[in-house]
């Protein structure tokens, strides 16, 4: 498949990340509405969680990208295929 | 209670949107049956790993943890732990090499290469019907919670909507999505979707538990909260042989052998729904190590699925309360009313309420009955502030999702390799095996909401899923262990011994019965011969009478029939494959040693926890 699964995925928590730590900041003034949750601005700090989260996963999910494009030129550079097969599992065992 | 917010609305749709955006992605690279049925082939390990623990995750295991967990204790960590964990080693270590190995795209399809068509067409048939009825289980525990939490109602009011097209509605719309994603993305479209669900499930659950933990004073709060009927449960191990309506009623014996061998190995290591993750990656090496990361995460989910169930039963129950209070001198009147059903329940746990009068059920003795299905998502809405609220409903939304789609990806590659192909049309164009595996997923989602309106009458989905697992799967693993680690077992052997294992799964169910309950559809259609303490320990048994009939009449059986010739079983049964192509040099690297450390982290937890 031509697509690396942690661009979607770490696009998803970057959005949803980012949603909550707006609502969150916008309601930070207002504790009655995080009464049940003992205070705390848990959509801020959880929307700065997944923030992160989603955004070192795109970060991480670029690379394999580029990896798995640069792997297919590689291909049509016509090296032995034997060759291919040995340095991509190399490489997926150094990640 | 629950009012969803717009930010709650935005984040459902986001995740709404990512998660159907797999299908349509990946569209332009599903061009042949291969790729529709199987990804290709080309799944990385990581990928299908996650994917596989996104199944088990899905359809009822997220609620049915929680309701476990909620009923009887830490005890169902334990049948969550040994349920699965060696059965997945096991897998991963042992019977992975031979599946791959055999170039097998189905389970079905392995016992055809060593058994013969005349098996695998019976156990064909057997698993897609358990398919549909396990797809048709997850819609309904989906729209079941849809409609507990009201997530429909605001919608249904505003337009004036009859509220009983509620249940209707939220059984058809999660079959659409799951269409979607299935139809234009295959295998692959669902594998992905399971990875995101996956972590959504972590990102939604997680926060529920760390507050909850945090409210209750930590672990230690938590064990002192319980109520004293699960304090000798808290200690797992010790609670076992307690057998009582408040326990499991789990002995060791029934423990490891009908969970852990038995019903574990039906499930991890021939259960196509779960395994077809570990059939999508390129080689050998990949396809081990899928079931050995299935089995680490199983180590710390417990904490996500059972520990939310444990919160849930020893937070105050809730009361219609009126709170007054004083403001620039007007006096407030803040009436927060509860329903008569929650107000009858256990902690948030609320009673099963009776859909005409929105009363409490009350058993023989008076007893509300508990909603226990309910106890995870009551526990994320106690929680939860409106913002992550969406989140957590998205979380449970998508772990039910993925259950459908596990059963209907599944159901697809059995449906068009092991039924179509063998039985009506043997060599037709790959375009045309692709056009059947497109049409095979509508129809089987349209049977699938169909079995998920049938299945409102058959009792609780935890009752209907080990009814399947019992009588189509726990014959079967006898069969697979018999094809795979023996050279002796027959075709004519193996066939006999499925038959008489599915006998005795249903002759057993037909003489028993558990503890307080009627014939009918929990047993004892033929004569009540022996009472067990309730459903669970009853559909172990079950699959245990099961197991042993089917691997003592496949050896009898086989004992008198002629064995294959022992140059005919290469590469279908263990020790005969071609040794794996590259073994890693590096002892830490291999299979073994991350299935030893798994093992060992396991036992680690339970000795520090229990």
């Amino acid at each position: 498949m031509n697509i690396d699964l942690r661009i979607p995925t770490g696009m998803m928590f970057t959005l949803v990340g980012a949603v909550l730590m707006a609502f969150g900041l916008s309601t930070r003034e207002n504790p009655a509405f995080y009464a049940q949750a003992m205070g705390i601005d848990v959509n801020l700090w959880w929307g700065v969680v997944l923030l992160a989260f989603g955004l070192l996963l795109v970060a991480l999910g670029r690379r394999g990208q580029a990896r798995i494009e640069k792997g297919h030129g590689d291909i049509d550079r016509s090296k032995p295929a034997a060759q291919q097969v040995s340095r991509s599992a190399g490489q997926r065992k150094s990640k | 209670m629950p009012n969803l917010s717009a930010p709650d609305g935005l984040v459902l749709l986001i995740c709404l949107f990512f998660t159907t955006s797999m299908g349509f992605a990946l569209r332009p690279f599903v061009k042949t049956a291969n790729v529709f049925l199987l990804a290709g082939r080309a799944m990385p390990a990581w990928v299908a790993g996650l994917a596989l623990i996104g199944i088990t995750l899905g359809g009822q295991e997220l609620l049915t943890m929680g309701a476990l967990g909620a009923h009887y204790g830490l005890q169902s960590a334990q049948f969550y732990g040994v349920g699965a964990i060696p059965a997945l080693l096991f897998a991963g270590l042992y019977m992975m090499p031979v599946y791959y190995g055999s170039g097998a795209r189905s389970t079905p399809e392995y016992l055809g290469l060593r058994f013969g068509p005349r098996t695998r067409t019976l156990y064909a048939v057997a698993l897609a019907l358990s398919m549909l009825a396990t797809a048709g289980a997850a819609l309904y525990a989906v729209a079941r919670v849809v409609e507990a939490l009201h997530i429909f109602d605001p919608l249904f009011y505003a337009r004036s909507w009859p509220t009983t097209a509620i249940l209707p509605v939220a059984i058809v719309l999660p079959a659409l999505v799951v269409l979607l994603i299935v139809w234009m993305g295959g295998l692959t479209g669902a594998l992905y979707s399971q990875v995101l669900e996956f972590f959504l499930i972590v990102a939604g659950l997680l926060p529920a538990v760390l507050l909850g933990l945090r409210h209750i004073g930590g672990w230690s709060g938590l064990k002192a909260a319980l109520p004293a009927r699960m304090q000798v449960q808290m200690h797992a191990w010790q609670g076992l042989p307690h057998a009582g309506p408040n326990s499991m009623g789990l002995g060791p014996l029934t423990l490891f052998l009908g969970l852990g061998i038995v019903l574990g190995g039906s499930a991890w290591c021939a259960d196509f729904r779960f395994l077809q993750a570990a059939f999508a990656v390129k080689d050998t090496a990949a396809a081990r190590r899928v079931p050995l990361y299935a089995a680490a995460a199983k180590v710390v989910l417990p904490l996500l699925l059972v520990v939310p169930g444990l919160l849930a039963i020893t937070l105050p129950t809730p009361h219609t309360t009126t709170f007054v209070h004083i403001e620039n001198g007007s006096i407030y009147h803040e009436i927060n009313v509860v329903s008569p059903a929650a107000q009858a329940g256990q902690g948030v746990v609320p009673a099963q309420a009776n859909p005409a009068t929105g009363q409490p059920i009350r058993d023989a003795a008076g007893h509300p009955v508990l909603d226990y299905n309910l106890a995870t998502p009551s526990l994320l809405l106690h929680y939860l502030p409106s913002g992550l609220l969406g989140l957590g409903l998205a979380a449970l939304l998508a772990a039910l999702m993925s259950g459908v789609a596990a059963g209907i990806t599944a159901f697809n590659t059995v449906f068009t390799c092991d039924l179509y192909q063998t039985l009506v049309r043997k060599d037709a164009e790959d375009a045309h095996y692709l056009a059947v595996a497109r049409w095979t997923t509508i129809a089987a989602l349209a049977l699938a909401v169909g079995l998920a309106f049938a299945a409102s009458y058959l009792g609780g989905v935890f009752g209907l899923v080990l009814l399947a697992l019992s009588f189509v799967n726990a014959p079967l693993f006898a069969t697979f262990l018999a094809g795979m680690f023996s050279r002796r077992a027959t075709s004519h052997g193996a066939f006999a011994g499925l038959v008489a294992g599915t006998a005795a799964a249903a002759l057993h169910y037909g003489l028993t019965l558990p503890a307080g309950d009627r014939p009918g559809v929990h047993g004892g259609w033929i004569a009540v011969v022996h009472t067990y303490p309730n459903l669970i320990v009853q559909g172990l048994w079950t699959a245990i009478f099961a197991f042993a009939s089917n691997l003592l009449v496949t050896f009898a059986v086989s004992l008198v029939t002629r064995p294959r010739p022992v140059e005919k079983l290469s590469g279908l049964v263990y020790g005969l494959t071609s040794p794996a192509a590259v073994q890693s040099s590096s002892w830490w690297k291999r299979p073994e040693a991350f299935a030893a450390f798994v093992l060992a982290s396991a036992i680690a937890i339970n000795v520090f926890f229990f």
